[in-house]
């Protein structure tokens, strides 16, 4: 099965061979390639190549083209605020005085064409067996960009005016919608934060009925759809359910096993909530290894996706993300992992080598698994062909984590991020895999 | 080690929060402050407050709160960065839809990070009085932001009926008994310095067995003056801190007590007798 199959699938309840893996790899995936945010959220090839690298180490079953909630508001009016490291911010209200635009986004505006001509690119290669998710700002967040925060005293002081202005960015929502699914992405989702800052009793006055219309919408089209939201949304989790999406995506702060249970009633997917900060960005392999472990046993493998809880901040380590992944692809090999890594070790039986004295360069290849972990598979096969360049000069061997006496090996050397590629006991390559000329001249450089 | 105190100012938008944070640095005009502003408001600190004697490093986060998942790191990084120059005073002025729940796992993570850099003096929310009431059912944010403040201040009291005002001091009351209530009028948000050292504990995690022990008197029948003058005086003995209400003499009151010494008034709205000793001896 693909993982584009995956996804799918379980989106529409039919057999599924894994739980889909699903990384939100917006402005991160730009560190991957060398680029800053705003390079790679407005430049398509560069674009193209950071997404690649994404599909290339973290072999995702699904995978956004682009995460950027202002990208209709930009098409309507708003200024943007770009920053380095993370997409830009709404820095002014068209509808500040009321004035509600009228524009309906055509293909051709604002940055449309950077994701189109993107999703036309991955397409016939990582869409093949990836889930393309085209991404748009969900109606309630649009109305916040055009009005700014007036938008809740609005609630209260002109009811009517803000029925008008969801009317409005209800259409242009689904015109997007139509925009995506015409380019052929595989899977619309709407994204709305801001869901999570209101009563359930306020969503369902102002702003269930423009959800379920776009969801209506969309399913009518034949696409499967996901219900993206940000922050404690807790107590709206049944009215989100109601808007009927195929899917709904969480961050940390729900209760993923408690919001299934309301789910699971209502036969929809949810999807989450691996922490960005403290355990993506700030936390080591094992902390994310066994966090995403830990949901899985929590979860149950049925109407489940295991995702960021949302956008992954830009710094994230990427050997982080290549331990969610391995942690969803093997989930009991990594459960016995983590338990054989947090046993009390005994480290005397490895023997480091005396690498001062060694007739020959060692290459020594620090993995999770080389033959599960596609980044771990791609470290180790550079290795292998940089050591057959240069015949019975070099010596090469690999330490799969999966090993007891591995996961000593790498406690002793002091080993942080798998898979790497250390070179005669010094750490020269850590998760992102070197070309082949890079690692023969780190090599080279050892050779007496 | 010097520590830096920090600050947490929160509230809905356009309730004082840049206010407070003027007059803060027009109280303590020598203090070296550094400030992180997660919005664009339409007021900004005021220019004139930057006087050569004055030092003032601003950091902006916007695109979400700082409190959520995907600006956390940005305003962990900021405090760190913050740590590393020579400041008295961080004061972290967060959006008006902040939820700072997690205050506790970020000041964890950064104490953490920078050895210990930062005193927490306490969680400061502005509550309108034009407009608490009517919206803070609606917006569970504003409830969390009172649940999670040392000091509320009602502000713009002056634009606001005396019994709004009142009922705005219930409500925040039964949503935060422990929180200290100040109120403030035509734009003057003037804390006493005192209110700028709330003894705050560290940020904690919202569980019952780390939140300060607090119990409850209940009030079930009206006092004669001389009932409640002995109440109050055996109170005092057994608590630093209390606060509740009391139907004396035929007229419900409310009742502050701070160390000993005691403060009543008139509090002509229904609602349910008790007191509430917030810091027991």
């Amino acid at each position: 099965m693909t993982g584009k199959e995956r996804v799918i699938n379980t989106l529409r309840h039919e057999p599924c061979d894994a739980i889909p893996w699903i990384p939100f790899a917006g402005v991160h995936a730009g560190k991957l390639a060398g680029y800053d945010a705003r390079e790679v959220l407005t430049d398509s090839d560069k674009l193209i190549e950071a997404l690649g690298e994404v599909y290339k180490l973290y072999q995702p079953d699904g995978m956004p083209v682009l995460f950027d909630l202002q990208i209709e508001a930009e098409i309507l009016g708003c200024k943007l605020l770009w920053a380095d490291k993370a997409p830009a911010s709404v820095a002014s209200h068209p509808s500040e005085d009321k004035t509600i635009p009228n524009i309906i986004p055509t293909g051709e505006d604002g940055r449309l064409p950077l994701v189109l001509t993107a999703l036309n690119a991955l397409k016939p290669t990582i869409g093949q067996d990836t889930a393309l998710f085209g991404l748009i700002c969900g109606p309630f967040t649009l109305a916040s960009h055009l009005r700014g925060n007036e938008l809740f005293m609005d609630m209260f002081d002109d009811p009517d005016f803000v029925g008008k202005l969801m009317r409005y960015t209800t259409r242009v929502v689904n015109a997007m919608a139509d925009i995506y699914i015409d380019g052929g992405f595989d899977v619309i989702a709407i994204v709305d934060p801001l869901v999570s800052q209101i009563s359930p009793d306020h969503f369902n006055e102002f702003f269930a009925g423009s959800f379920t219309e776009v969801f209506t919408h969309i399913r009518e089209a034949n696409v499967p759809s996901a219900f993206f939201v940000c922050g404690n949304a807790t107590r709206n989790i049944e009215a989100m359910c109601k808007t009927a999406p195929d899917a709904i995506f969480v961050d940390e702060n729900v209760d993923m096993a408690a919001a299934k249970t309301i789910t699971d009633t209502y036969d929809i997917v949810i999807g989450g909530n691996i922490p960005l900060t403290s355990i993506m960005l700030h936390g080591t392999q094992q902390d994310n290894m066994k966090y995403v472990v830990d949901l899985i046993d929590a979860l149950g493998r049925r109407n489940l996706c295991i995702a960021p809880g949302c956008d992954m901040p830009y710094d994230i380590p990427p050997e982080n993300t290549i331990a969610v992944q391995q942690a969803v692809r093997e989930t009991d090999s990594v459960r016995e992992m983590i338990r054989n890594y947090e046993a009390p070790s005994d480290d005397t039986a490895v023997k480091i080598p005396d690498y001062a004295s060694l007739s020959k360069p060692l290459i020594e290849v620090f993995t999770l698994d080389s033959a599960t972990c596609a980044a771990c598979t791609y470290m180790l096969g550079a290795a292998v062909q940089c050591r057959d360049s240069f015949g019975d000069k070099v010596d090469l061997t690999e330490y799969k984590f999966t090993e007891k006496e591995s996961i000593a090996r790498v406690r002793k050397m002091g080993v942080k991020h798998l898979p790497s590629i250390y070179i005669n006991g010094e750490l020269k390559f850590s998760s992102i895999i070197p070309n082949h000329k890079e690692l023969c001249e780190a090599v080279e450089a050892y050779l007496k | 080690m010097k520590t830096i105190g920090l600050y947490l100012i929160t509230g809905f938008l356009g309730a004082g929060k840049t206010t407070l944070i003027n007059h803060f640095l027009e109280a303590h005009p020598s203090s070296r402050v550094g400030v992180v502003v997660n919005e664009f408001g339409q007021e900004n600190i005021d220019a004139e407050l930057l006087r050569q004697d004055t030092e003032i490093t601003i950091n902006e986060i916007n695109n979400g709160s700082i409190f959520c998942c995907c600006r956390m790191a940005d305003f962990q990084e900021a405090l760190v960065r913050l740590s590393s120059l020579d400041l008295d005073t961080v004061i972290v002025e967060a959006t008006g839809l902040a939820d700072p729940s997690n205050l506790s796992d970020i000041f964890d993570a950064v104490n953490s990070e920078t050895g210990g850099a930062y005193a927490y003096k306490g969680g400061y929310c502005l509550a309108d009085a034009t407009h608490f009431l009517r919206m803070y059912k609606a917006l569970p944010v504003m409830e969390r932001q009172v649940a999670c403040s040392n000091c509320i201040i009602i502000n713009k009291c002056d634009l606001a009926e005396a019994e709004t005002v009142q009922k705005t001091r219930e409500a925040i009351f039964t949503l935060n008994p422990d929180a200290l209530i100040w109120e403030s009028s035509y734009g003057r948000i003037e804390l006493p310095d005192s209110l700028y050292d709330v003894q705050a504990p560290a940020p904690s995690h919202n569980a019952p067995g780390s939140r300060p022990r607090t119990d409850i008197i209940p009030l079930d029948h009206a006092l004669t003056w001389a009932e409640a003058n002995e109440l109050i005086e055996n109170i005092a003995k057994s608590a630093f801190r209390a606060k509740g209400f009391a139907t004396i003499g035929g007229q419900r009151h409310y009742i502050d007590i701070v160390d000993g010494s005691h403060r009543m008034e008139p509090f002509p709205f229904p609602g349910a007798d008790k007191i509430v000793l917030l810091m027991t001896k």
